[in-house]
């Protein structure tokens, strides 16, 4: 298996399209880098304390006349976080160079795309070039070889996504400074009590939860590279449910109650975090078991395809 | 005496939709033999080899390799094989080298050395480190060649191999095939329309045409099935009073006379009645040949084109 993986990440890392779309990662994460160093510059660490009493001062202002109780309850949350970080002299994450890489969640679309076209090609291109002739004549199962090939795609995505991560901090430090990038990250737990985490896991952990679209929109294009053999209809139809799939969801959301049943409506599950799901009454549970159960059929029809058709011209 | 056959062909049948493709057909392919599938175009030869290498099912009967049945021991079934199913297909854009290193990493106990030596055998040496893409399609048949060796395969299955090679090529592989057929025991089967060197090639012959298996025949078989009746041709001064002679002389022969040449068919035996009727006639004789049909000829008269 560790070789049938190693012989897919040759052929994906001999190609020039796979990096190419690298650069044009890094290109985008130092064109947006530079361009917000003069267009929308970072708040000056060296204020950071009187910024921190300022929104204490806010936050307990709105506090008073909240009457929701989740979003009280967020705002005390807040309100511990910032007391913390100012008697332990802890900087916030937004006054160091991690604040560029929390914010480059929104490049994530871009590394689904990059994903989508090699997803779409990795199935699809052998049937193209012939060669699925020769990688199947060989003593390993078929689920083997598609397990290897799949598994290559998300080690791609997982490429792009700590690619994104360290160029857009190294992007931030380079342009600005590296100081105080140790900071803690705070939370509070559920007894109440603020606790310090790791920046990088914390911020990672965060690129993870937000790149559940990407595994779909990846494990889609794989599936339709499979099924129809077409590295551009894959690549294509593909591209099109990444940019319509989740716009399509959110106008319908509004007038049907069906549509939570729907793939992309549980997509983004920050929107728990955040306390504000698409349809009142989605959980978090709920969410879960409509991914779970889209993943399982994605993954029964890619392999049974795979696996139980004849090999033609 | 023969030994179990390595290749195992039961009741082979295939179709695809409604339409049948393949035709019940069973085979034994023994160890040693270069086996060849024989058949014009479109006659089924690329689909039985599908068949044996698992590439498209089997809609009835079965195939076993070394007693592995390929439907249900894929695995352990192949492991024997190696094959060109059509044109070799090669990732252009990497090295042949590189695409020799990806199909050394899905076979077991293929080590550099090995690689090596196949590079040697297929006189690739040279052009080895290039990208498949600056390949000639004889070179890049080499290259195939070298894949399905690789890993020392008792069953070598080849679809077309000679095309796209150069007579020198051609007989590379013809060689090639024979000495692992002899030396190794290799079981070789290739397919081809290309009957000529099929002849020089092959041990036994299955000749296929519409999806049915006509008849299996080893090379002697068919070269000598009827080797008592044979046709001569007579090179002589006059050959329409050669014609006249022996058509009157009490002979049980038949005569034609066409373009000068007068041939006749006949029994062994009665050559040299034949020479000494016409020496009688003081007919002067300047040549006795033997024609030999060609397989060819005995192809083209089974498949019944002719
Ligand atoms: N997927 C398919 N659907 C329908 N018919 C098919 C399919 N594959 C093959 N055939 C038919 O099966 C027959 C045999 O094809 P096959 O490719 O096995 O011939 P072949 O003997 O290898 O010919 P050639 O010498 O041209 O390579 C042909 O008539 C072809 O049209
Ligand atoms: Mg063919």
């Amino acid at each position: 298996m560790y070789k049938l993986l190693r012989n897919e990440n040759m052929k994906l890392y001999s190609k020039f399209g796979t990096w190419l779309m690298m650069a044009i990662l890094l290109l985008v994460v130092g064109l947006v880098g530079l361009i917000s160093k003069y267009d929308a510059p970072p708040p000056d660490v060296s204020q950071w304390r009187s910024h921190i009493e300022q929104n204490i001062q806010a936050i307990q202002n709105s506090l008073q006349n909240e009457r929701n109780p989740q979003i009280a309850r967020q705002l005390e949350d807040q309100l511990k976080i910032n007391e913390y970080a100012l008697s332990h002299g802890f900087v916030p994450i937004d006054y160091t160079a991690w604040s560029y890489t929390k914010e480059a969640i929104s490049m994530i679309p871009l590394i689904s795309l990059f994903v989508i076209v090699v997803a779409g090609g990795i199935v699809a291109n052998e049937f193209s070039w012939g060669t699925i002739k020769s990688l199947l004549v060989k003593p390993h199962s078929r689920s083997k070889i598609l397990l290897a090939k799949y598994m290559s795609v998300l080690q791609y995505a997982l490429v792009l996504l700590i690619l994104l991560f360290a160029a857009t901090f190294a992007c931030k430090g380079l342009l600005f400074d590296f100081s105080y990038w140790d900071t803690p990250y705070l939370s509070v737990d559920a007894q109440g009590h603020v606790q310090e985490g790791n920046v990088i896991l914390h911020l990672f952990a965060t690129y993870l939860l937000h790149s559940v679209e990407l595994l779909f929109v990846a494990t889609i294009a794989f599936m339709i590279s499979t099924i129809f053999r077409n590295p551009s209809l894959a690549i294509g139809s593909s591209i099109l449910l990444l940019v319509l799939g989740g716009l399509a969801t959110n106008l319908l959301a509004v007038k049907y109650d069906w549509i939570k049943y729907s793939l992309f409506a549980n997509t983004s599950l920050t929107m728990y975090q955040d306390g504000t799901p698409l349809i009142e009454g989605m959980t978090l549970p709920f969410s879960l078991i409509v991914l779970g159960s889209y993943f399982a059929v994605f993954m029964v029809i890619t392999w049974t395809v795979f696996t139980k058709r004849d090999i033609v011209r | 005496m023969k030994s179990e056959p390595v290749v195992q062909l039961r009741n082979v049948t295939k179709k695809i939709g409604l339409k049948t493709i393949i035709h019940p057909i069973s085979l034994d392919i023994h160890k040693g033999k270069v086996f060849g599938l024989l058949g014009p175009n479109g006659a089924g030869k690329t689909t039985i080899i599908r068949m044996i290498v698992g590439l498209a099912s089997i809609t009835q009967g079965q195939i076993t390799i070394h007693g592995a049945n390929v439907k249900y021991e894929f695995e352990k079934a192949i492991q024997h094989v190696g094959a060109i199913v059509e044109n070799p297909q090669m990732y252009t854009y990497l090295s042949g080298y590189r695409n020799l290193i990806h199909t050394a990493n899905m076979l077991p106990h293929v080590d550099r050395k090995r690689i090596k030596e196949v590079i040697a055998l297929v006189g690739l040496e040279k052009s080895i480190h290039q990208k498949v893409k600056t390949y000639s399609l004889g070179m890049k048949q080499r290259l195939g060649i070298a894949q399905a060796l690789l890993h020392r395969p008792s069953v070598l299955i080849l679809d077309e191999p000679t095309n796209g090679l150069d007579p020198a090529g051609i007989r590379e592989l013809r060689d090639h095939l024979r000495k692992l057929a002899e030396v190794e025991g290799t079981a070789v089967i290739v397919s081809s329309h290309l009957l000529s060197e099929m002849e020089l090639m092959c041990d036994e012959f299955a000749i296929i045409q519409d999806g049915k298996l006509i008849g299996v025949k080893s090379l002697e078989e068919m070269m000598h099935h009827d080797s008592s009746d044979v046709t001569i041709a007579l090179q002589v001064d006059d050959p329409e009073e050669a014609y006249e002679a022996l058509t009157t002389a009490p002979l049980d022969i038949s005569c034609t006379l066409k373009d000068q040449t007068l041939t006749v068919k006949l029994a062994n035996d009665q050559i040299p009645r034949v020479v000494f009727t016409l020496a009688q006639g003081d007919i002067n004789i300047y040549e006795v040949k033997r024609v030999t049909q060609t397989l060819e000829d005995k192809f083209l008269e089974m498949t019944g084109v002719r």
